[in-house]
């Protein structure tokens, strides 16, 4: 079943392929910065509600296509490859933690891009951080399952914006409100009952995606 | 016998014909709709004039009786009018003298305006009324004198539902936009049921049935959506508020299972759609439910029971409308039911011919 040295030889596998590759991480990043350019000149100041809003829009199309790639990118050949080494779970639980990692980079370079192009509005560090790490995790629970899905739909890219967004918009607006409370500088004891909610949904998407990935692998 | 077991199908028309004709056709209980002016000050001579809804001022004018009452912990103040007007079976104007002094000074006194007559019985609008009281006002006891209301018990009129304030006729409503749905979170838990039975037996039947399942709750959806819209219309003055969870919760619920459509559609093979598809309702009914349910919790809506606004249950959701409400919830379950069950049956019919030729 789960073996965590087989996840660690996939997480470094696929590490390994992003790394001599340097195509999709790369081409993530010119997305963010072009995207944050755009913003820049057609805003140019910023209310503190568009900057946490645009966060997390930024974030969302970045993830979005940043873990579209983690199964559309294998070939069937491939995935029979991988169905004769190793047990499903292994399989989403290394591409899981792989895109949580992606995304966690992903989430500290377009804060960094926003501290750049704009100004660092954000009074509580701590509870932002928290904030954006867990909200990068989430979405990398929830689009790895959406990308094995659209991958055996055989459907493009666009499949997976479809299938993920309905999903993604509760998450994003409360990732949105607790953003809210930390950049003005509220502490984080006052919101533990949302940020517990919001792990809850982390975990119970993962558990969900870890039992129902096996009928989705399965031919 | 076939009849025998198809009796749900029968309670459920029949329950929806009572729905509609008893929920559309009973008479709404009078009501004041409109008061002008709102405020006034301490010991001002003013006249009020009444909007009434449903009211029959004009059948009686001599015996319709009107007071201003306030009631607060040992302080109680009845005043009664200098004359009454009637214009109208509607319209009426009545002439206070407001008292000038008054035991808690320093604050606004909100006084229900209350109206008796024997055709409507009595109703009253509370907190109709505000009258300023600034601090260096006289603190004394207002005496009563002769004023002293008989709030009687109202006249016996039959079924009648309540009239609130700004719904109006609108409170019908009830009977179609919530059980509505009702049955919609009926028909998207039947489907997540069967998508999970599925995967554990794979039996094409089960597929067959979640997604009938979903595209009879989705209709149900859209008909709460749009019965929604013609209410918020009327209370709200939008018909579609987007600072409301409940209603983005609505909107999400509806996006995802369009989204589910689209993906039953762009998979050819049966078998694949069935697997696929049903991974997708039970991830999604995962993804989504906990937050609908979190999210409302901690933001505000202006659905009653919610930031603020009183519930329908506060409001002692009245025991006449809860004879055609009840009715209504099982009515609409189960017409959800047979619709789903009639598009199974279709879905099926149109695999066996497919299957023979």
């Amino acid at each position: 079943m789960v073996k965590s040295s087989l996840i660690f030889a996939l997480l470094r596998k696929e590490i390994l392929l992003e790394y001599r590759q340097k195509y999709a991480f790369n081409g993530i990043i010119l997305y963010v910065l072009t995207t944050l350019f755009l913003i820049q000149i057609s805003f140019q100041a910023m209310l503190p509600n568009v900057w946490i809003t645009m966060l997390w829009m930024v974030m969302l199309f970045a993830s979005v296509n940043a873990v579209a790639k983690s199964f559309l990118q294998e070939g069937a050949g491939r995935m029979l490859y991988y169905y004769t080494i190793s047990s499903p779970q292994n399989i989403i639980l290394s591409k899981f933690l792989y895109n949580a990692i992606l995304l966690s980079v992903l989430a500290l370079l377009t804060y960094g891009g926003f501290i750049l192009f704009f100004e660092n509005i954000v009074e509580n560090l701590g509870y932002f951080l928290l904030v954006l790490l867990t909200g990068s995790i989430g979405f990398a629970a929830s689009f790895t399952m959406i990308s094995a899905i659209a991958s055996k739909a055989k459907g493009s890219a666009t499949l997976m914006t479809i299938l993920s967004f309905p999903i993604i918009i509760p998450q994003i607006l409360l990732l949105i409100k607790l953003t809210k409370r930390a950049v003005e500088g509220y502490p984080l004891i006052l919101d533990y009952k949302l940020l517990l909610a919001l792990g809850g949904i982390n975990i119970s998407v993962f558990i969900v995606s870890l039992l129902l990935f096996p009928y989705l692998w399965r031919e | 016998m076939v009849l025998k077991s198809y009796w749900w199908k029968f309670l459920s028309f029949a329950l929806l014909v009572y729905v509609c004709v008893v929920g559309m056709l009973t008479p709404i209980s009078s009501g004041i709709a409109e008061l002008t002016p709102e405020t006034a000050k301490a010991g001002e001579k003013v006249s009020l004039s009444v909007l009434g809804y449903n009211t029959h001022f004009n059948d009686a004018p001599s015996k319709l009786k009107v007071w201003l009452i306030y009631q607060a912990k040992g302080d109680t103040i009845n005043i009664c009018p200098d004359n009454i007007s009637v214009k109208d079976n509607a319209n009426l104007t009545a002439t206070f003298q407001l008292p000038a002094k008054i035991k808690e000074a320093g604050r606004s006194v909100y006084f229900a305006f209350v109206i008796n007559n024997p055709t409507d019985g009595t109703f009253a609008k509370d907190g109709a009324f505000a009258v300023e009281y600034p601090a260096n006002t006289q603190k004394e006891s207002f005496s009563n004198g002769s004023c002293s209301p008989e709030v009687k018990s109202n006249k016996a009129k039959g079924f009648i539902f309540p009239y609130r304030y700004i719904l109006e006729e609108s409170i019908r409503n009830l009977f179609f936009h919530v059980p509505m749905w009702f049955a919609m979170f009926l028909l998207f838990g039947m489907s997540v049921f069967y998508a999970i039975r599925y995967l554990y037996k794979t039996n094409e039947i089960d597929d067959i049935r979640s997604s009938q399942f979903a595209f009879a709750g989705m209709l149900f959806g859209i008909c709460g959506l749009l019965t929604g819209m013609i209410w918020a219309k009327h209370t709200w003055g939008q018909y579609w508020v987007f600072t409301d969870t409940k209603l983005n919760g609505a909107g999400i619920i509806t996006l995802m299972y369009f989204a589910y459509i689209v993906l039953r559609n762009s998979i050819p093979e049966t078998k694949t759609r069935a697997k696929i598809s049903a991974v997708y309702n039970i991830f999604a009914a995962v993804a989504i439910i906990p937050l609908l349910f979190v999210l409302p919790n901690n933001s505000d809506s202006l659905h009653p029971g919610n930031g603020g606004n009183p519930g329908f249950k506060s409001y002692d959701l009245d025991l006449n409308m809860r004879m055609v409400f009840y009715p209504a919830v099982i009515g609409w379950m189960m017409l959800g039911y047979w619709i789903a069950q009639l598009r199974i049956r279709i879905k099926l019919l149109e695999n066996s011919i497919l299957e023979n030729e």
